[in-house]
Parts: structure tokens; sequence; C-alpha cells
């Protein structure tokens, strides 16, 4: 039968020599859903990740991104995802106009100057930083520009790794409004991250990564902000 | 969209301040070293020439004179700079310019180019092939490490693989980004200066537009092998310091190690005599005066020549006896320097083969083949001076052979004969004709390239963050 979903986990395993670094993991995103997985450092967010765009193959399970098969066809499945890693290191020489077209490239996409102008606008990149080199930016401009480079992909999945680990409120809600008009779009958008606060904020479902294993797996509506924070502590603490 | 993606790899190589500014410190040495040794090569031909036509003057109006002290009396013969000699004059520097041609001699050639070069001519690393050779695999890899392991390590690789359809096109474009600025900065500003020189100096022709784009392609093909490696290196090493230090260390290996290894190991397993023992033999075998007893064999051999009798009935018996031993030193120098040649053969053609351990070794090879200063090539000017000077000394005898003179009867001859010699022009042979004592290097230089774009193929395959 053919899967509907965005992305598919089915029972999905890694080791590292006798580490099991994800234990079982089976999850589903519908199309234009967010999904939050929660977690501290060293839970498995990264590696399922990892996963998923075919950096690392998993041990068992399977992996589908919109019908295309992550462990046997990685490049088809990446070819299906954006990804935005939790710090995005752009060329220090290129411009943020440059910088997008070179990944936009990559993607398959020519993207000429004001399309790309319109791409960073929309991720919340000021006007004056657009044709300036990036050496200088900051973290949060260096992240704008990356969820610029995953809009210009124009993916069905948007994979976001700690997405606002070091950000400022004011870049931590653009980034906010992104997720929330790609998932307008249809986009579903799979969140790796231990900031509770914008996961109430702009996700449908959650799921608690811990030592590897999803703990818990909620929608997000059905829980507020004190009761999820108490949640999260349980649950690593189990 | 490679192309573009091209284009954006070399503004990232442009910007980077320590990788653009030793490619371009490296270029201005090439082009620097060019005109060094042109403009020398284009003063030392023209005093040449000058010499040339003093000579020919001094030898037309010698005054009338006994035709084989004609033959001593003798001529230097120049050997022009090769047209591609300022790109890479190879045994140029080390190997006489002139010869003087005489009866009885075949001499060596003198003034060595070396003997007045500079401090960094002589210790050969002052020609752009040399440059390129010896200094473009550091400069490249540099290039491919400022692309491929400082992305790998500032973690953009990751955002790149995240992105792209096809990781290969990443690493691809890198590589030839890489070979873009490096041929495009180092090979075609020389050769472009090059042929303009030539053809301000009217040397430009078929044959050296052909050697100047056959030059430009070994040194073009050396520079894509090498950016092939340093990008595939740079991807396989674990961080950037690893990448680093093989890259260094593959540059140690293939442009200072083992060309001195193959040099040394090609010089004992096939050692060459010495100069000395070489002109010992040709005077052994071949001595300026002979012993009664060789003068008595000599008698006979004329007799017989001549099918007569008694010594009074051959026309012209000391010039005879002269013809006869000059035409035996003849097959002396063919025996004995002939074989001394074929040592020297073997050696650059071991070398060639020895290629095949480092693409330096073949670049070199075959840039000085191509380039017309290699010893085959300066062995084809040295038989054909000798050619020349054993056409004139037997032109000379054969007038005195054709003329009755006894005992200490002198016949003699003046600037009628000594204008029927034509003047010493050499040419050089076209391209390909001197080309197979290197056809090893060529060979070696292609299997490099399939191997570096193997390996280069692999590693993007097996592309990690």
């Amino acid at each position: 039968m053919v899967s509907t979903f965005a992305l598919e986990l089915t029972s999905v395993s890694k080791s590292f020599d006798s580490h099991a670094a994800v234990i079982d993991l089976t999850l589903q995103l519908a199309p234009g859903e967010v999904y939050a997985l929660l977690g501290p450092n060293g839970a498995g967010k990264t590696t399922t990740i990892n996963m998923i765009l075919g950096f690392l193959k998993p041990d068992r399970g399977s992996i589908l991104v919109n019908q295309a098969d992550a462990v046997t066809d990685p490049l088809a499945a990446r070819a299906r995802i954006a990804y935005l890693p939790e710090t995005v290191m752009l060329h220090p020489a290129l411009t943020a106009v440059e910088n997008l077209s070179y990944f936009a490239l990559l993607a398959g996409h020519r993207i000429d100057v004001a399309t790309a102008r319109h791409l960073l606008t929309e991720a919340g990149l000021q006007e004056q930083a657009h044709a300036r080199r990036a050496e200088g930016f900051s973290k949060g401009m260096r992240q704008k520009v990356g969820v610029a480079i995953a809009l210009a992909k124009q993916a069905r999945l948007l994979l976001l790794d700690e997405p606002t680990s070091g950000l400022d409120a004011s870049a931590a809600n653009d980034l906010s409004q992104v997720i929330r008009a790609a998932s307008e779009r249809g986009i579903a958008v799979l969140m790796a991250t231990h900031d509770l606060f914008r996961v109430k904020d702009v996700a449908h479902r959650l799921g608690i990564l811990h030592a590897g294993r999803l703990v818990d797996e909620r929608d997000a509506a059905s829980i507020g902000p004190v009761e999820l924070e108490r949640l999260y502590l349980d649950r690593l603490a189990a | 969209m490679t192309g573009s993606l091209i284009l954006l790899e070399l503004a990232i190589l442009h910007r980077d301040r320590r990788a653009w500014w030793s490619l371009l410190a490296l270029a201005v040495l090439v082009l620097l070293a060019f005109v060094a040794i042109a403009s020398e090569a284009a003063r030392v031909d023209h005093d040449k020439r000058q010499v040339a036509a003093a000579e020919r003057a001094r030898w037309v109006g010698q005054g009338e004179k006994d035709p084989h002290s004609a033959a001593h009396y003798s001529i230097f013969a120049f050997k022009p700079s090769p047209a591609l000699g300022a790109l890479d004059p190879a045994a140029g520097p080390f190997v006489g310019q002139t010869v003087y041609l005489e009866a009885h001699h075949q001499n060596d050639m003198l003034y060595r180019p070396q003997q007045n070069a500079s401090l960094l001519q002589r210790i050969g690393f002052a020609s752009p092939a040399a440059l390129i050779a010896g200094f473009g695999p550091l400069i490249v890899f540099l290039l491919a490490f400022t692309l491929v392991a400082q992305d790998r390590e500032r973690g953009t690789m990751r955002l790149a693989l995240g992105a792209a359809l096809r990781p290969r096109a990443i690493v691809i474009a890198k590589a030839l980004a890489v070979w873009f600025a490096a041929s495009g900065l180092l090979v075609a500003p020389v050769a472009i200066l090059s042929l303009g020189w030539l053809a301000m100096g009217g040397r430009l022709d078929g044959d050296i537009l052909l050697r100047t784009l056959c030059w430009c392609a070994v040194m073009v093909a050396y520079l894509a092998l090498l950016s092939a490696i340093g990008a595939a290196a740079s991807l396989r090493m674990r961080n950037a310091r690893l990448a680093l230090t093989a890259l260094f260390g593959l540059w140690i290996l293939f442009s200072l190690a083992l060309p001195r290894i193959a040099s040394g190991f090609v010089d004992s397993t096939w050692p060459l005599p010495s100069s000395q023992s070489v002109r010992q033999q040709m005077t052994e075998e071949a001595p300026a005066f002979w012993s009664d007893e060789d003068n008595v064999r000599h008698r006979a051999m004329l007799l017989e020549r001549y099918g007569v009798s008694r010594i009074e009935d051959v026309p012209n018996p000391r010039m005879a006896e002269l013809d006869l031993v000059e035409r035996h030193s003849h097959e002396v120098f063919d025996h004995v320097l002939g074989g001394f040649y074929a040592k020297v053969a073997a050696q650059d053609r071991m070398f060639a083969v020895l290629g095949f351990l480092s693409p330096t070794i073949a670049a070199q090879a075959a840039s000085a083949s191509v380039a017309g200063s290699d010893f085959s090539h300066h062995r084809h000017f040295i038989d054909d001076a000798e050619q020349y000077r054993r056409d004139l000394v037997n032109r000379m005898n054969a007038d005195g052979m054709a003329h009755r003179a006894h005992g200490t009867e002198r016949h003699t001859n003046d600037e009628r004969l000594w204008s029927q010699v034509p003047e010493f022009d050499y040419q050089a042979p076209p391209l390909g004709r001197l080309s197979w004592t290197a056809l090893p290097a060529f060979a070696a230089l292609l299997a490099w390239l399939g191997l570096a774009a193997i390996v280069l193929v692999l590693a993007s395959r097996r592309m990690r963050p």
C-alpha cells in the first residue's frame, strides 16, 4: 500500500558500537503537520535526522520520505527534504544572495537575484544584509539564510535540527512564523528541539525521545505549557 | 547548473585571501620566469646570429689555401634556443650552445647557459614548467583544501549535502573550480605570452603553435589530476588538519622526494661513463697522430682503393690518406658517442617510466619533450651539426683528392670553393618525431589522470558531512 505520509519511520534502530542511539522508533508525519521531537542532548534526535537524511544507515527499520526509501535510496529521499541544521554554516566569502543561489543550485533550482531577495525577506533577513558577505552574520542571520535555503528547495518535508538554539526571542519568533507558513502550504515539519516554549507555539504533535526511545507522544493542543514541562521532566527522570 | 556552481566556487576562492594570493604569487613568478628566460634567450640568439654571420664571413674570407687546412680552419655552429625553451628549458641550461666543427674531431658543445644563470635558475626553480611542476601541487592542494576540507570543518558541507540532489555535483564543481583557477592563472597567461613573444619574433608557425597547445595540455592535465587528488583527499580525511597534513605530505612525495629518488635510482642503475673516459676512448680509436704501422696499413688500403701498385699513382696521396682517417673517425664517433648518447636516452626513458610513481615526474618529462628542450632534441642538434661537419670536411677532402699533388706539392683553393659550402642552418624537428623517449611519461600522465578521476568519483560516492 502506498504511504500517504510525508515521513514514516517504522521500527528504526541505530547503534554505535555497543551504544544504542535510537531504539525501535516509529513515527509518521502527515503533510502540513508540525511534529516536535523533544529530548535532551544525546537522546537520539540528531541521529534520527541523520538517518532520515541518509547520512547514517539504520541498523533496522524503514524510513520513507514521501514514498522514497531513505535507506535504500537516500538521494531520492534527500531530494524531497529541506534541511536546516542546528548551526547553519554558510560560505563566509559569499553574500546572503550568493549563498542562497549556491545552495538552491545544488537543490536543482536556478534562482535570480529578485527571487533570492524575496526568499531572504520571507525568512526574515533584513534587506541591507542581502548583499553582505556572510562572514559577519550573527547566528540568527545565518539561520534565516538557512531557512531561505530550505524554502528555495520547495521540498515537502522540512527537517529542523535544534532550529532555535542560540537565537534571540525575535529571531525565534520569526522562525515560528516561517514554520507556520510552511505548514499552511502543506509542508510537513519535523523539528528536533528541547525548546518547550517553541514546541507549544508551533507544533501539532510532539514526541519525547529519551535514551533513544520514544517514551511519549501527544497532541500539542491537548497539553498546557506547565503540564508539558512536568511531563517532559517526568519522562526524562523515569 | 554546474557552470553556475563553478562560478560561485571560483568567487569563494577569489575572496579567500590566503588561497588566491598564493595562486597569484605563483602565477606572477611563472610569468617573471618566462620573461627572464625569454629575454635572455632572445639576447643570446641575437648574439649567436651576429657571431654566426661573422663566422661565415671568416670562413669565406679565409683566403687561398689547401682545402684540408680549410677544414681545420673550421667554423662554429650555434644552436638556436628552442622556441618553447622559455616555457621549459629542461636540459637546455646544462648543455652547450655552440660547437666547433673541425676536421678529425667531434668536439663537445661549449658555453652552457647554466654558467651565466642566476642563483634561482641554478637551483632549477626558475622556469615556468619547473615552477608549475614543483609548486603547482602545493597551490592546487591549498585551493582544494580551502574549498573542500574547510567546508567540511566549518559545517558548510553538511548544509550542502542536505540541499544537494546529486552530492557528487558539490565536489566535482569544487574540483573543477580549483582546476580552472589553477589552469587559468598558471598556464593560460604564460602560454598566451609565449605565443605573442614568438609571433613578435617571427618564430610562430604551425608546429610551434601545436607544441604550445600540447605543452598547455600536459600542464592542464597535470593540474586536473592534482585538483581531483586534492579534492578527494580533502574529502576522505577525518578533519581539516589531517587533510592539510596529507596534502602537504603528497606534495613533498610527488614533487620533492620521488623525482630525486627516481633520478638517483636511474643514475645508479643505468650509470653513464664519464665524459673523460668517452673522450679517451675516441682518442684511442681515432688518434690525431698515427703510428708508422698504421701509416703503412693506410697506404695499402689506398693502393687497393685506387687499384694501383705505387703510391705515386694516387693523384693526391696525402689528401686521400687524410680522407681515409677522417672516414674512420666517423665510424668511431658513431660507435663511441652513439653508445654514450643511447645510454643518456635510456636514462631519460627510464625516468619517464618512473612517471608512473609520481605525476610530477610524468609532467616534467612530457613538458620537456613537447617543448623540444629535452636531451633527444639536443641530440638532434648534435647529429645535425656533426653531419654538417662531415659534409664540410668530406667536400674539402674531395676537392683535394680530385687534384694531383705529390711530395711537398699542395693543391689550393679559395673563396670559390669555401662559398659553395652552405651556411649551417639548424631546423628543429617537428613535434612527435623525437617524442618516443617521453612516451612513457605521456602514458603515465594519462594513467594518473584516470586514477585521479576514479579516486574523486569514489570519494564523492561516500560523501559524509
